[in-house]
């Protein structure tokens, strides 16, 4: 089990107006799929992230729901339209009060 | 076969596969234990020098030789794509943990492995591939056991 | 080496009460899954297309893109992906929601599969309608159950 849980988020740091960006997220967690069991035959309780969202000056511009069957360490590619230069928030959260944010600035041209 | 549906996020090649380089860290350890201990370790100690001389190819001590190959050329499409980019690799967090682990302080004498190492890209590069390997004392020894030895 | 008739019986009798490990949905569950989504409408084979590599070495991790034909505009977009696996424990995968600013509706996500089976991507637009498509792949290392 890792103590810590990043984020990484790959994308541009500056674009034109129009223009489509791809975003790549990938955040550390275990997503424990609560059908697994212990030496001991004890089964390991579910723990995975269940919501991620994007928002892009306040405004959501993508969201994802989160299944058990979503790999373990999460990696979303997406896109999305530079509008506006500003920032950009991604949010996991999930069980056992989970949540996690990262942020990402924009220069659009 | 597998990989004819395969997405190239990107074929960005980030630097060959490590390779197993000499190790001359044991070279000087077993310098070292050649002046404290004597007989029993003699044994142990020639076994060791004598598998870290690169042109000794016999096949009693280097059963592979020219086959060696990385893990790697082995891998599917996609799983190359994953570990060929940092960006969508899931290892790159051990990488980052370890670089956190590397400053802790651990152990019975209260150090990091900074203290004694300092910059692990260039003090530690390529030793995880040289392990498992036998000590200067005869040891079989993995990673974990020679961390071990120096907590 | 002979076993006598008891120690026979209790060894069958201990072997059929071993928790259901291999638990898994059928095709049933699946459908079910996808006529929740469905909520009654048709869902037409189109516009979508599932990746998935048709040899999968390991589970845990298989990389899957999921890519709709749209212009992604405000009169015309893709409004929801929804992935359903057939031989999953649990059919929902994922689903994602998009907006007119994705600009383009194509992902890239790694899932778990437990079994080789087919994997249906659901993709619902603004006007309210279905589209689908599949890809089957065959898993050598099961995730979930395998530790």
């Amino acid at each position: 089990m890792s103590k810590t849980s990043r984020t990484i988020v790959t994308m541009p740091a500056t674009a034109k107006k129009g223009e489509i960006l791809e975003v790549r997220i990938i955040v550390q967690h275990d997503m424990e799929s609560g059908f697994r069991h212990t030496e001991t035959g004890q089964r390991v309780p579910r723990d995975i992230i269940r919501d991620f969202r994007c928002t892009y000056n306040g405004a959501e511009v993508f969201r994802v729901e989160l299944h058990p069957a979503m790999g373990a360490n999460p990696l979303i590619v997406f896109t999305t339209v530079a509008t506006e230069s500003g920032t950009l928030e991604f949010k996991w959260s999930g069980d056992n009060d989970y949540a996690s944010s990262t942020t990402s600035s924009l220069t659009v041209t | 076969m597998p990989g004819s549906n395969e997405m190239s996020h990107s074929d960005q090649m980030l630097g060959s596969p490590t390779t197993p380089q000499g190790s001359t860290m044991l070279r000087g350890n077993a310098t070292a234990r050649l002046r404290q201990v004597f007989f029993p370790c003699l044994l142990g100690t020639l076994l060791s020098l004598g598998t870290l001389l690169p042109f000794n190819a016999s096949s009693q001590v280097d059963p592979v030789g020219s086959e060696r190959q990385s893990s790697y050329v082995l891998m599917s499409s996609d799983t190359k794509a994953m570990q060929d980019d940092p960006t969508l690799n899931p290892a790159t967090f051990a990488v980052l943990d370890g670089q956190v682990l590397w400053q802790e302080v651990a152990g019975k004498k209260n150090q990091s492995c900074s203290s004694c190492h300092g910059d692990a890209a260039v003090s530690m590069k390529g030793v995880a591939a040289s392990y498992p390997k036998v000590s200067a004392t005869g040891q079989l020894l993995n990673l974990e056991g020679r961390i071990n030895q120096c907590l | 080496m002979t076993i006598d008739r008891r120690t026979f019986v209790m060894g069958v009798a201990a072997v059929s009460v071993l928790p259901s490990l291999n638990a898994f949905a059928t095709v049933d569950d699946a459908t079910q899954a996808v006529d929740k989504i469905l909520s009654g409408q048709p869902a037409k084979v189109g516009r979508v297309t599932l990746e998935i590599p048709p040899l999968v070495e390991n589970g845990n991790l298989v990389t899957m893109k999921v890519s709709v034909q749209s212009p992604m505009t405000e009169a015309d977009y893709v409004r929801a992906i929804h992935i359903v696996a057939e031989g999953n424990p649990l059919p929902n995968v994922v689903s994602f929601f998009l907006s007119p600013r994705s600009g383009r509706a194509v992902i890239t996500t790694r899932i778990r599969l437990g079994d080789s089976q087919r994997v249906r991507a659901i993709a619902q637009m603004n006007d309210g309608s279905f589209w689908q498509g599949d890809a089957a792949t065959l898993v050598t290392l099961a995730a979930c159950t395998e530790v």
